[in-house]
């Protein structure tokens, strides 16, 4: 059985189909032998019985004149008969005029030998008056043996036919199955190429040719020509990625081009790959900023301590710093004193700035007026806005949707992209300082967009990449965590925070959050 | 002038030629094994003749007379009967008798079923009795004569009558429907174990070639070599060992023939 199993298909389908016609065509011979048989004896003994009635008939005037030499030539007419083992004619007194076994000569019936044999009599009559018979006594062993020798006659070269057609099904179905497997053999070799040249290079796993010389326009709009037609087709399919599983399986003409069943299979493997391909990319990043996250959570938890350490001693300098402000003579002392404690409340704010942003935050998410939360976190610095002569424009979508959000979290993260625009046009000093802040809803991708632009003195370009990692910060006295915060607090409600900025002109920051998504699966 | 060279010519090719000869055959019940084996000799005898010979086979011996009468044939072949019509009525002599087995004479007999009650042919009387032939000096003639000779006529037994054949003959005494049959000794060779023999004929010459002694004496000569330098796959053809020179006393017991048949007239 292990090694049937082991065999391939090519063997398996084409020893399969020989063994089946074999069966088919044996059984249809054995059952037409053994149907036939009895049949043939039947025509046989029918025949046999014909061959002497007319013989008889023909002989019947010689038989009436008793000439016996004619007689004699009848008996050895029926005699020669294949099977007949014994002949006997009879006068009408029922004499025997003419017998193969001469012994019988001028005997009469009741002395004939019947062991083991057929006997079939023939009376000849002239105008219904008796004038003799013919009895015959033939062997029905014989005569099947004689059937059974026609029937092999035809069986041997039936026997020839069947090897022939046997042997012919099997190459035929050889052929075929190799055709057939050929793709499959291909198919199994992109999967064997897949895994030894790695997920980091699936492209090597394809191999394929346009499955046709003429373009085909992509009906769904995703490149110009089917990728199946295309020369490059593996990179394009490649480019198409995760779109392909969607969209070239319900297109036609993807279905057109890419041939039988065996062929769609091999080219929807070459789709998911390239989907697989998409979803690695997709799982590398993800991977990736888990670590970042995961680096962060450790630094942060290590922080966190050694800032709670911090606070409580600069808790007793502050302390010491202002007994020493107070109790001193000295006034050099007393000043000292008094940047000790400026210091130390300084380093105070900071650290305590530090504790929250390392905490864990546990969001609590409800259905709230994504501009309601707009405008009550504007409303908090409308008095910062007024006396630095910055004007505030909101420009808010009135379709949007409740919106599943931590409206706190939420309201800290627009304070704090509000306040660095505010030091961003107090930098810059400019005297027609702008914030704008818009709301968009997105129907068709479910998604809420909320910027935050102003005129400020924008960000340097090596500075972009940094602005979002913790204690990075181009303030003397910032902590560095205003926008790191924003950005934890954006990823917890499963959304992204994009920024714009041209150094001396301008800085927009672009939040997409997810309507229905938000504050799940982060 | 053409016209007397092709005159010429055509008489050239009949002196060369001569005139056709034919042979009537007469059949015993086999014609074309008898023309089988006729027709080696015929053609042996044009061969050697340098002229054409034609075979008849004839079933009837009256046919034979009138092909000798209407002078439609020149040679025959037959038994010693036919050959002592012939040579009364229409002056033809026996020029060889074949040989078969070396011999050339050969007998009839009369035969009787084994398990028969008839020993001797004078318990013929009082039965049935059946002839190979109607005519033919083996299977009709002899036996006539041995039952003539034993004081037996036609009025002594119950039926006479001629079967056609040596064979028939045999099977109705086989078959009980004759109690003995008169045939020729060669044709019980088969028999022998169904059959007791209780009288044997004398010896008389077998199938004889007979020639008309009204051709050309020339060309009846030239006949008597052919015959008796025949070659050995004519004889082969033939189914014959060769021939004997006939000698008178071969035919003096067929001398009376006409009286023993005279004693059987049912025969005739």
């Amino acid at each position: 059985m292990t090694y049937l199993r082991n065999l391939s298909i090519k063997l398996k389908t084409s020893i399969s189909i020989s063994v089946y016609i074999l069966i088919v065509l044996v059984g249809s011979i054995l059952f037409t032998v053994n149907n036939f048989t009895e049949r043939l004896i039947q025509d046989r003994i029918q025949s046999l019985e014909e061959n002497v009635k007319n013989l008889s008939e023909s002989y019947k005037e010689k038989i009436i004149v008793n000439n016996l030499e004619k007689v004699d030539e009848l008996v050895n007419f029926i005699k020669s008969i294949k099977s007949v083992k014994e002949v006997f004619v009879l006068n009408k007194d029922g004499t025997v005029i003419g017998s193969s076994d001469l012994t019988f000569l001028g005997k009469n019936e009741v002395s004939f030998p019947t062991k083991n044999f057929e006997k079939f009599e023939y009376n000849l009559s002239v105008e219904k008056e008796p004038v003799g018979k013919v009895v015959v006594l033939y062997d029905l062993a014989d005569l099947k043996a004689e059937v059974l020798s026609d029937i092999k006659k035809v069986i041997y070269p039936l026997s020839f036919i069947v090897g022939f057609i046997i042997l012919a099904s099997f190459l035929g179905t050889f052929l075929i199955s190799t055709v057939l497997v050929n793709p499959l053999v291909n198919l199994q070799k992109s999967i064997v190429n897949l895994f030894v040249a790695g997920f980091e290079n699936l492209k090597k796993s394809i191999d394929f040719k346009p499955a046709t010389k003429s373009d085909l326009k992509c009906v769904k709009g995703l490149t110009e020509n089917c990728w199946l037609s295309q020369k490059g087709g593996v990179d394009t399919l490649f480019y198409l990625g995760d779109k392909a599983v969607k969209e070239c399986s319900k297109c036609d003409v993807f279905a057109k081009l890419s041939g039988d069943e065996i062929e769609k299979l091999s080219y929807s493997f070459y789709v998911m790959v390239a989907s697989l391909n998409d979803y690695i990319q997709k799982l590398e990043e993800a991977y990736r900023e888990r670590e970042t996250l995961s680096c962060m959570a450790a630094m942060g938890e290590m922080s966190a301590k050694i800032a709670h350490e911090i606070k409580n001693a600069l808790y007793s300098i502050s302390n010491a710093a202002n007994y020493i402000k107070n109790n001193s003579n000295d006034k050099i002392i007393r000043e000292f004193g008094k940047i000790i404690k400026e210091e130390s409340y300084r380093l105070n704010d900071m650290t305590v700035s530090f504790l929250n942003f390392s905490k864990l935050i546990e969001p609590k998410f409800t259905y709230e007026d994504i501009n309601k939360v707009v405008e009550n976190s504007v409303s908090l610095l409308m008095y910062d806005c007024e006396d630095y002569g910055i004007k505030m424009e909101l420009e808010l979508d009135k379709n949007i949707p409740p919106t599943l959000i931590d409206a706190n979290l939420m309201k800290q993260v627009l304070v704090n992209l509000v306040l660095n625009s505010i030091e961003a046009i107090n930098e810059k000093k400019h005297q027609n300082g702008l914030i704008k802040i818009t709301t968009k809803y997105l129907q068709d991708r479910k998604k809420i967009i909320i910027t935050v632009e102003d005129n400020g003195i924008g960000i340097k370009e090596e500075d972009k990449s940094k602005i979002f990692k913790p204690f990075f910060t181009t303030k003397p006295k910032g902590t560095g965590l205003g926008l790191p915060m924003v950005y934890k607090i954006i990823f917890l409600h499963g959304g992204t925070v994009n920024v714009e900025s041209v150094y001396g002109n301008y800085t927009k920051f672009t939040i997409e959050i997810p309507v229905e998504r938000s504050g799940r699966n982060v | 002038m053409l016209r007397k060279i092709l005159i010429l010519l055509l008489t050239f090719a009949y002196i060369s030629f001569g005139q056709d000869l034919k042979i009537a055959v007469l059949s015993y019940g086999e014609p074309i094994k008898e023309y089988k084996r006729y027709s080696a000799f015929a053609d042996y005898l044009s061969q050697k003749l340098n002229r054409k010979v034609d075979l008849i086979i004839v079933e009837d011996v009256d046919k034979v007379f009138q092909l000798f009468k209407t002078n439609e044939v020149q040679m025959a072949v037959g038994c010693s009967v036919v050959y002592f019509e012939l040579k009364r009525q229409y002056n033809v002599e026996a020029i060889a008798v074949m040989k078969i087995n070396g011999k050339a004479v050969e007998n009839g007999v009369l035969v009787v079923k084994k398990d028969s009650d008839i020993n001797s042919i004078q318990d013929v009387k009082g039965k049935k009795i059946t002839l190979g032939s109607p005519i033919c000096m083996s299977n009709c003639v002899m036996p006539l004569y041995m039952l003539a000779n034993a004081g037996i006529t036609q009025h002594d037994v119950i039926n006479i009558w001629s079967s056609g054949t040596d064979k028939g003959a045999i099977l109705a005494v086989m078959s009980g429907i004759a109690d003995v049959a008169g045939v020729k000794e060669e044709s019980i060779k088969n028999y022998q174990q169904h059959l007791k023999v209780i009288a044997r004929s004398p010896s008389f010459p077998r199938h004889i070639i007979m020639v008309s002694k009204n051709l050309d004496p020339k060309l009846y000569k030239q006949i008597e070599n052919a015959i008796f330098s025949i070659d050995s796959e004519t004889l082969k053809s033939m189914e014959i060992d060769g021939f004997a020179k006939p000698q008178p006393n071969m035919f003096e017991i067929i001398k009376n023939y006409r009286k023993i048949l005279e004693l059987f007239p049912v025969v005739r």
